[in-house]
């Protein structure tokens, strides 16, 4: 008896592309080494590889900017201390990024982000947009929770205001690009949000409204920020990896609070 | 340019994956589904029934049989000593780190891990029953007064020999104290690896080197007859609940939860 399974067995059916030995490698079409390799930028290689298009190289451009923006050498920031603890306990360098893009699979920041992002921006882009409700009407409705602001791509921790926006900004206007009707209406609400609480866009919530812009769909965008955190790790990782072990922010035994149970007996266990 | 002819090897591959570990039995005709599952020929639904523990389990999946009562006591015992590295150690820091500042749960685990699985802490436990295997047959006492002699000190915590070492430059006695607490608790004879690394240990006494994790799990391994490449992800096994405790203690708390270094307490140093 068939099953509609067994056409996998043993089966690979790429839509991407692939290796034929002594043929090549093709990538979505183009050949990788002949048409793609020394052409285009590796950032144009990892959207198509995420979406199946090549993008324009000034889109590639604007994403690089991303990562140069979030490649901040500050061990204070979480990610970035993955890189230090891997590099306290001699883990390698590639173990150091793939757990520093996992801290930064963040619901409160970096790419991680967008999982929440996306869903509301598609419903401000209804509400307001589509349906005319106004900011003020859509903020104050959807974007508190217990007199708290909860507004994905706003907001950041540790500072008000995000001084990579203005960067990024200026990179886009640069390549040419025009703001799109989601950023524009995201930068509204930031203008709103400003004047109410000092608020602003976030660096997600302003890259995730320029990429839908494009036309890129919220998992493409994740996909395409997963690791934009790593430049910061590696500076992490190799700013401690030959440093003593107990150089980063030591910690004595008392500067650890316990606050759980006191001492007690342990009990008999039934044997 | 010269060009490059690529030509494929034609190597044999086989047709299908093979273990011996774990059998399948299906349900349907066309194969996909399972009703049953065998471990090493064992039935998982009786081994269930039985009441056979995670332990016991764990040594069936890596030896192929059932523990004995001395060995299930003993993998038991260093279960309990290694359950937690501690909110000291890099690799539960990171955990409570990625936890304060909201990644997700499923994320701790690989992240603590990753962060324990470097060459000074589990990845070295490979190299440590190496060396204890090697070392066995010698006079514990004479290979720690020869290492001693050649020792060029504690500074940034320098290994004695592998798993032996010092901790902030000093002599911790806790996994000492750990590694006798299983001597005294399982004492068997077959504890030869242990035994001979508090041997060892003790005669490191007067220096600031002791018995550190990493010893007393490949110690305990080599006594359980564990090969020295099942040593690094054992002990990341063994010292996963703790990791994952902290995270889960850390997830629902503010990032403010955690200290974070102020930008006056933060110093740039000039390359130049």
């Amino acid at each position: 008896m068939n099953s509609k399974w067994d056409k996998y067995r043993g089966q690979i059916y790429s839509q991407k592309g692939g290796w034929t030995v002594g043929k090549g490698i093709t990538t979505h079409g183009y050949n990788l080494l002949g048409e793609i390799h020394g052409k285009c930028s590796m950032f144009q290689v990892m959207i198509m590889n995420i979406t199946g298009i090549l993008p324009e190289r000034r889109l590639a451009d604007l994403v690089e900017g991303l990562f140069i923006s979030l490649s901040w050498p500050d061990p204070r920031i979480w990610c970035n201390k993955m890189g230090v603890f891997s590099a306290l306990t001699g883990s390698s360098i590639t173990s150091a990024i793939a757990t520093g893009g996992l801290a930064g699979d963040s619901k409160m920041y970096g790419p991680g982000t967008g999982q929440s992002i996306g869903p509301f921006f598609d419903l401000a882009y209804r509400s307001i947009v589509e349906n005319g409700e106004t900011i003020e009407s859509f903020i104050e409705g959807n974007c508190y929770k217990q007199g708290k602001l909860f507004a994905p791509g706003f907001a950041r921790p540790l500072a008000k205001g995000d001084e990579r926006i203005p960067a990024m900004r200026k990179l886009a206007l640069d390549l040419g690009f025009e703001s799109g009707p989601l950023e524009n209406m995201v930068n509204e609400m930031e203008s709103y949000l400003e004047k109410k609480s000092g608020e602003g866009l976030n660096l997600s919530g302003y890259f995730t409204a320029f990429m839908m812009d494009q036309g890129y769909s919220i998992d493409e965008i994740i996909g395409i920020a997963a690791f934009s955190v790593t430049g910061g790790v590696y500076a992490s990782y190799f700013e401690y990896v030959n440093q003593p072990p107990n150089a980063f922010l030591t910690l004595r035994i008392d500067d650890i609070e316990y606050v759980g149970k006191k001492a007690r007996k342990v009990p008999k266990r039934n044997k | 340019m010269k060009s490059v002819k690529v030509k494929s090897r034609k190597e044999p591959f086989v047709d299908k994956t093979r273990t011996k570990i774990w059998q399948e039995s299906a349900a349907d005709p066309q194969g996909y589904i399972a009703d049953h599952a065998c471990c090493h020929g064992y039935s998982t639904q009786s081994l269930l029934e039985e009441g056979y523990s995670q332990t016991d389990m764990t040594f069936l999946l890596l030896k192929g049989e059932l523990p004995s009562r001395l060995q299930l006591k003993l993998l038991d015992a260093l279960s309990v000593a290694l359950c937690n590295p501690g909110p000291r150690h890099p690799a539960t820091r990171a955990v409570m780190e990625s936890a304060v500042s909201k990644t997700h749960s499923h994320h701790f685990l690989p992240i603590g891990l990753m962060v324990l699985g470097g060459d000074k802490a589990a990845g070295s436990v490979e190299s440590v029953m190496r060396y204890l295997r090697l070392n066995k047959r010698k006079r514990p006492a004479e290979l720690a007064q020869q290492a001693l002699m050649d020792y060029s000190g504690p500074e940034n915590d320098l290994e004695i020999a592998p798993g032996f070492g010092p901790h902030f430059e000093q002599r911790e006695l806790y996994f000492v104290h750990l590694a006798q607490s299983i001597q005294s608790t399982v004492k068997g004879d077959d504890l030869i690896y242990l035994n001979w690394s508090l041997a060892f240990d003790e005669s490191l006494a007067d220096s600031a080197n002791a018995l550190k994790a990493t010893a007393l799990a490949a110690a305990v391994f080599l006594d359980l007859g564990f090969h020295p490449r099942v040593g690094p992800g054992l002990f990341q096994l063994l010292s996963a609940p703790g990791l994952l405790a902290h995270g889960i203690e850390m997830m629902s708390q503010p990032i403010s939860a955690m200290p974070f270094v102020a930008d006056e307490n933060y110093h740039f140093i000039d390359e130049s």
